[in-house]
């Protein structure tokens, strides 16, 4: 253990108590994210000091918009940042009764903040769920800065709030149609619902929240997301006023970092968000599960698939014929909301293999491709059904590009059905999936330069069906199924990714509260 | 669009270079951050699948313009 | 009756900031060149690079990426090019 003797005191620091010192700037967005959690620490099991590298000003300002309950200190001169010496921020000491440190949580990390309040007896402060992404690195230490670039900081200071102004009311006049009106300025192509004073009320109350909340920030635009703007853009999808439950889980997990839907919503492939429903929500709001279930066939389905999308066009400003650059779109992009036929699904449900309670509602999201469509009505032998899917999986992203891509394997009842049957569990499928979705070798060749061959060397090759092939999928956590749809016809589908993993986007699962 | 215009806003002149496709977005993008006006400089589309004699061709076509960007007032 | 409507687009507003003031010259600066990562984006930034030290007379060009051109830069790479006299971003397409 390192004995930490300082020649600088800090400010407001009792001895023979455990201390929490924190070190931050106040224009440094990962300490604009993290220091609030600390709020939550119970007082008597630990001091908590923030030490601002900040001036007075900046760092009133701070503890104002992001209402720090712990005593915040300036570091004068920088005098103890020096002395740490951290060489990021925020970094958090954990000093024992007698000034020893314990250790040391640099940037943000959601794991490290609970492990650090359980070491203190407190229950986690940061949980799965809040749109904040796993871990997030900080900003250079001020006390590390070059002396010069002091200036440029009054300019950079942003601060999230975490409420913002109501929204406009616009007036129509008499003879203006407010349908009309509505769907020129602010629809989807079609005509939508104006979002009338009295309608979005009843939306907003029923959300619980007041009307001004920002929920998120949706890219690319970050426009603030508020509970009075949501609900709004609910209103002209057409939703119930109850489906604010599900909708305000869903923008934070459109918003989680790691969904990444800035990426989603600007690139030039067919990706769409894909929403997933999962839990007794379903039959609370009505969401469909049986035949047609991509279709236009359930309100609950299309409205909240529809006010997603309306959500991301007007607040997010990703207008399709503007900033969303997709070469051919996606059908979806109207509304892509399917729910699992969890009554005919024989194995565990999606959420629950997502790390959820079965009787807890949930929504997924996937930065997807639209289904293509797999026929198998005459194999009998449920590993015949996954191979047949499994030439559907290997087209996915493009014929010869391995490793990247994912996929979700849509299995609908008379497929699951007879590959249960068949005594296969969901995991024995998913790794029969990965194992038998293989690209021959001979279909690459070096001087066509297509897609996918130059990576080749880092492809696993394996055998399938007695061909050398490279290996489609990276591991068979790459490949998930959802089983939904109707009862008759023996119709999967496969649903490919956009660009996964850090660099691209990562599906995300959030709970929905109860009612 | 917006990593350029975020090193504008700490006091570093900056431009981003984008294919001609790219036009309409990184105006868009632009105007949304608070610097309507302010461009991209755009060579011709596409890049990926050109030869590296090509894609340097298409840096030369530019760089006096980049230039003019980064000193002009 | 006339109808009235809650505004449902963005109304956060964006302050318009200063742009910094530009270079009289490249000569003897420091140029950062920030790598998209899109194929191709580096030998352009190469043959940028060249010709921004031969003919330019830059002194110094600091080459540097972004992990990937779906999300903006991390902190860390604006912090490397924090200390650059101007810097060139691609390329996108």
């Amino acid at each position: 253990m390192q004995q930490l003797e300082k020649a600088t005191a800090v400010p407001g620091l009792q001895p023979g108590k455990k201390a929490l010192l924190v070190f931050f700037e106040t224009d440094c967005p990962t300490c604009q994210l993290a220091l609030p959690y600390l709020n939550a620490l119970k007082k008597d099991s630990v001091q908590v000091i923030g030490l601002s590298q900040d001036d007075e000003a900046a760092t009133r300002e701070f503890v104002k918009q992001l209402r720090i309950a712990y005593p915040v200190e300036l570091d004068r001169g920088l005098k103890i940042s020096r002395e740490y010496n951290p060489q990021s921020v925020p970094t958090i000491y954990l000093l024992d009764e007698n000034g020893q440190l314990q250790s040391t949580l640099v940037g943000f990390d959601r794991q490290g903040l609970n492990e650090l309040a359980a070491a203190l007896g407190n229950a986690p402060i940061a949980p799965a769920d809040d749109g904040a992404p796993a871990w997030k690195p900080g900003c250079s230490s001020r006390h590390l800065e070059p002396e010069t670039q002091n200036d440029a900081k009054e300019s950079s200071m942003k601060f999230l709030r975490r409420t913002a102004e109501p929204a406009t009311r616009i007036t129509l006049r008499d003879e203006e149609d407010p349908f009309e009106y509505c769907q020129k300025q602010f629809g989807d192509a079609l005509p939508v619902v104006p979002p009338t004073v009295e309608k979005v009320a009843a939306m907003v109350k029923a959300s619980g929240l007041a009307a001004e909340t920002v929920i998120a920030r949706v890219p690319p635009f970050y426009g603030e997301a508020t509970v009075e703007k949501i609900a709004a853009n609910a209103v002209m999808a057409g939703c119930v006023p109850e489906m604010m439950r599900v909708l305000l889980p869903l923008l934070r997990a459109a918003c989680d970092e790691r969904f990444n839907i800035h990426g989603v919503q600007a690139t030039t492939h067919f990706a769409a968000p894909l929403v997933m429903i999962n839990g007794p929500v379903r039959q609370e709001l009505g969401f469909w599960s049986k035949q047609n279930v991509f279709s236009n066939v359930a309100r609950a389905n299309s409205s909240l698939g529809r006010a997603f999308q309306l959500i991301l066009l007007n607040i997010g400003g990703g207008r399709p014929d503007g900033i969303d650059m997709s070469a051919l779109g996606n059908p979806g992009k109207f509304s892509f909301c399917i729910a699992e036929n969890e009554e005919e699904n024989p194995w565990e449900p999606f959420h629950v293999t997502r790390g959820l309670k079965r009787e807890q509602s949930a929504v997924s999201l996937f930065a997807a491709e639209p289904p293509r469509g797999v026929s198998e009505h005459t194999a009998p032998a449920g590993k015949t059904v996954l191979e047949t899917i499994s030439f559907a999986l290997a087209t996915v992203w493009s014929y010869r590009t391995c490793l990247m891509p994912e996929a979700i394997v849509i299995l609908c009842p008379e497929h699951v059905k007879t590959i249960h049957r068949d005594g296969i569990t969901k995991e024995q499928a998913r790794q029969f999936l990965f194992e038998n979705t293989g690209i021959p070798v001979r279909h690459y060749s070096k001087e066509e330069r297509a897609e996918g061959t130059q990576l080749a060397a880092n492809y696993k090759e394996i055998t399938v069906r007695g061909e050398p092939c490279y290996q489609k999928f990276r591991s068979p956590e790459a490949i998930s199924i959802f089983v939904t749809g109707g009862t008759a016809g023996k119709f999967s589908a496969v649903v490919g990714s956009w660009s996964t993993g850090a660099t691209g986007s990562q599906m995300v699962t959030y709970p929905i509260p109860e009612k | 669009m917006h990593d350029t215009i975020n090193l504008e806003n700490l006091g570093i002149p900056a431009v981003p270079v984008a294919t001609a496709e790219f036009t309409s977005p990184a105006r868009i993008q632009a105007s949304a951050l608070g610097r309507a006006g302010f461009d991209a400089i755009y060579v011709q589309h596409p890049i990926q699948d050109q030869t590296p004699q090509q894609i340097a061709a298409r840096a030369d076509a530019v760089v006096e313009e980049i230039v003019r960007r980064l000193t002009a007032s | 009756m006339a109808v009235t409507i809650v505004h449902p687009g963005n109304e956060s507003v964006v302050k318009a900031a200063t742009p910094p003031a530009r270079l009289a010259s490249l000569a003897g600066k420091k140029i950062g060149l920030l790598d998209i990562s899109k194929p191709g984006g580096s030998i352009f930034l190469d043959r940028l690079e060249e010709i921004l030290r031969t003919k330019y007379g830059a002194a110094e060009v600091l080459r540097t990426k972004k992990p990937t051109f779906s999300k903006n830069a991390p902190p860390q790479i604006i912090e490397q090019l924090r200390g650059m006299d101007a810097v060139v971003e691609g390329l996108a397409d």
